[in-house]
Parts: structure tokens; C-alpha cells; sequence
């Protein structure tokens, strides 16, 4: 599997240029470059991997339908990362709606089955915590943790994602840290 | 501008990572494209049905506007009470009738007297009106003339 960071950026800009006129081959290889990287962000706001390739899914044909929209093509991830990070804010809610009914019925199988609950593997109660506590996280300071949290991804270029200044990150991000800290405390000892 | 990296940052990347690390790409890949495939199928004809609602919308405004021109160059028929109470007044009605058919149009004047007026029509006093219409082809008298016949009531 490609990924886009390395591939030239002047082959994505080519690439997104091409999209843009209508080339859906050229779309499909950003797409293949890019979907590990939208994947990252969407998995880190929504915690898990069903809604996450939801929303991947429904940000890239967001972005497929909107392409000619792309005034500089250079400028491809960071307007794709906007999208897909919008498209999994928006959908935190709802993913967390569905999360909690769905472990209602599991919870409920278990009952009529009457085994004793399983011991949840550490991972799982990690990402169930994590999820949660994301939630609990204002939609600019989810953003701005998640973006920070893209090992590759400048600061500068978070801030055009989320189309504030480097300080205002920083600040979402110092807010978002302090949450989560409280929320997750018993995983950091 | 290097980023500090702090230990919730460690643990939510260990959180995502562990995650990513269960992603089949080549799924989810197959599964953006079917996506795409649906909504470029999608597309292409919304952008076809743009084209004939862009094109039933001009149709329709220009009909209104036709519709609109044609209503209000007919004439109505219609009737006109007019007060002529004070003649140091001025003229406050006038009524056009312009149409090529003069038994179109026909307006019924009735002269009121001053007191049934005043208790009508409170502060309305014209002192004259003028009823014009437009001249019938068969009594054109030339270019000289107005095209139009007046005639003043006082």
C-alpha cells in the first residue's frame, strides 16, 4: 500500500489537479494514499474502527463530489484532513449513540445466555475509555488533539486544518490534555 | 516548531495505533471505491436533472413575465365614483382607459353632491379628473394629432 508521505508533492498536487478535471483514476490513487492517514484522524476522534471507516468513507466522497471546488491543488491534505475530521466530529455523537445500544444488547445476549461477563482485554477497555473520553472533549479540542497527535503533521499545518492560529491549537490542545488526563487517569499510573 | 509530547499524547497514539494495526486497507479501499462508483452514478444524472430544472425555472419565469405583461396590458373593467366638491382644489383623479376596444374599459362616472361626498369620502376632493382613450384606427385623423381623444369633465 502507497502512502502519501512518500510520494512527491508535486505527484499529488498532479493527481489532485487531474481529480479535479474529472479523472476518477487520478482520485482513487489519492484515495489509496491517503487512507491510512484519514483513517489515523478519524479513528482518533471516534475511537473506533467501524464508525471511523463510516466516516472515512463519507469523507472521501465528500471530497470526490467536491474536488472541482479545490482552488489550489497543492494544497490536497490539508483540505482533505479538514473534511474528514469535520465528517467524524460530526458523526461523534451519533457513533456513540450507537456504540452504547449496541453494548446494551450485547450486555443483554450475555444475561440470557447466563455466562459470566467476560474480563475485558486491556485494549479493548482502553478504547472503550478513550471513546468516551473524547467525547467528553469540545469539538475544537477533540480536533486539535487528534491533528496534534499526527506524528508527521506540522503544527502550522493542523492550524490550516483547523483554521485557527498555531496558538489557538496550542491552547485547544493544553485544554483537551488537561480532560483527558482527569478522565483517564486510572491508564497513565 | 517541535511538538511536546506529553504522556496522554502516548497513550491515545498507543490507543490508534493498536486499532489501525486490525484495519484491512484493501477493504476499506473497496469499500470508498463502491462508494464513489454509487455517488459518480449519482452525479451524473443530478447534474442532468440540474440542467432541465435550470431549464424549467428560466422557461417558467419568462412565461410569468409574459403572463405579468399580458395581464397588465389588458384593461380592467371596472367603475370610478368620483367627489368634485371644491374647484380651487387640484385635480386628484384621472382615469386612462388606452385600448383598442372602446367597449372595454367602460368606467360608470357618477357626480355626487358635495355633502354625500364629504360623508363618502371624507378628505378626497378633486376638483377634475380626465378619462382618455386610446383613438379607434377607424377615426385616426393623421399623425398631427394626439394619438389619444381626451375628454375633461369639469
Amino acid at each position: 500500500m502507497k502512502e502519501a508521505q512518500k510520494v512527491k508533492i508535486s505527484d499529488i498536487e498532479r493527481l489532485a489537479e487531474a481529480s479535479s478535471r474529472g479523472n476518477r483514476d487520478a482520485f482513487d490513487e489519492l484515495v489509496e494514499l491517503y487512507q491510512r492517514r484519514a483513517m489515523q484522524v478519524a479513528l482518533a476522534i471516534l475511537g473506533n474502527v467501524d464508525e471511523a471507516a463510516e466516516a472515512v468513507q463519507a469523507g472521501f466522497v465528500k471530497a470526490y463530489m467536491s474536488i472541482e471546488k479545490l482552488r489550489e491543488p497543492g494544497r490536497f491534505e490539508i483540505w482533505l484532513l479538514r473534511i474528514i475530521s469535520n465528517t467524524a466530529i460530526s458523526q461523534r455523537k451519533a457513533a456513540w449513540r450507537r456504540a452504547e445500544s449496541a453494548k446494551v444488547a450485547d450486555c443483554r445476549r450475555q444475561e440470557k445466555k447466563t455466562f459470566s461477563p467476560a474480563q475485558k482485554v486491556d485494549a479493548e477497555d482502553l478504547r472503550e475509555a478513550v471513546q468516551k473520553a473524547m467525547l467528553r472533549l469540545s469539538k475544537k479540542e477533540a480536533k486539535a488533539i487528534t491533528l496534534f497527535g499526527l506524528e508527521d503533521l506540522p503544527q502550522k499545518q493542523a492550524a490550516e486544518i483547523m483554521g485557527c492560529s498555531v496558538q489557538a491549537v496550542r491552547w485547544h490542545v493544553f485544554r483537551a490534555r488537561q480532560k483527558l488526563k482527569v478522565l483517564l487517569r486510572k491508564y497513565l499510573e | 516548531m517541535n511538538k511536546k509530547i506529553d504522556k496522554i499524547d502516548i497513550l491515545l497514539r498507543r490507543n490508534t495505533t493498536e486499532q489501525l494495526a486490525g484495519v484491512d486497507f484493501d477493504d476499506l479501499n473497496a469499500a470508498i471505491s463502491g462508494r464513489l462508483d454509487k455517488a459518480q452514478q449519482r452525479r451524473t444524472p443530478a447534474t442532468k436533472s440540474t440542467k432541465v430544472f435550470k431549464i424549467a425555472k428560466v422557461t417558467a419565469a419568462a412565461a410569468a413575465v409574459f403572463i405579468i405583461v399580458m395581464v397588465s396590458s389588458t384593461e380592467k373593467k371596472g367603475s370610478a365614483t368620483v367627489a368634485f366638491i371644491n374647484p380651487s382644489d387640484r385635480a386628484q383623479v384621472q382615469v386612462n382607459i388606452a385600448d383598442r376596444d372602446s367597449s372595454r374599459g367602460k368606467s360608470t362616472v357618477r357626480i355626487i353632491d358635495s355633502e354625500t361626498a364629504r360623508k363618502q369620502q371624507d378628505k378626497i376632493r378633486p376638483n377634475w379628473f380626465v378619462i382618455s382613450r386610446a383613438e379607434p384606427e377607424s377615426t385616426n385623423n393623421g399623425a398631427d394629432r394626439d394619438v389619444r381623444d381626451t375628454v375633461c369633465l369639469f
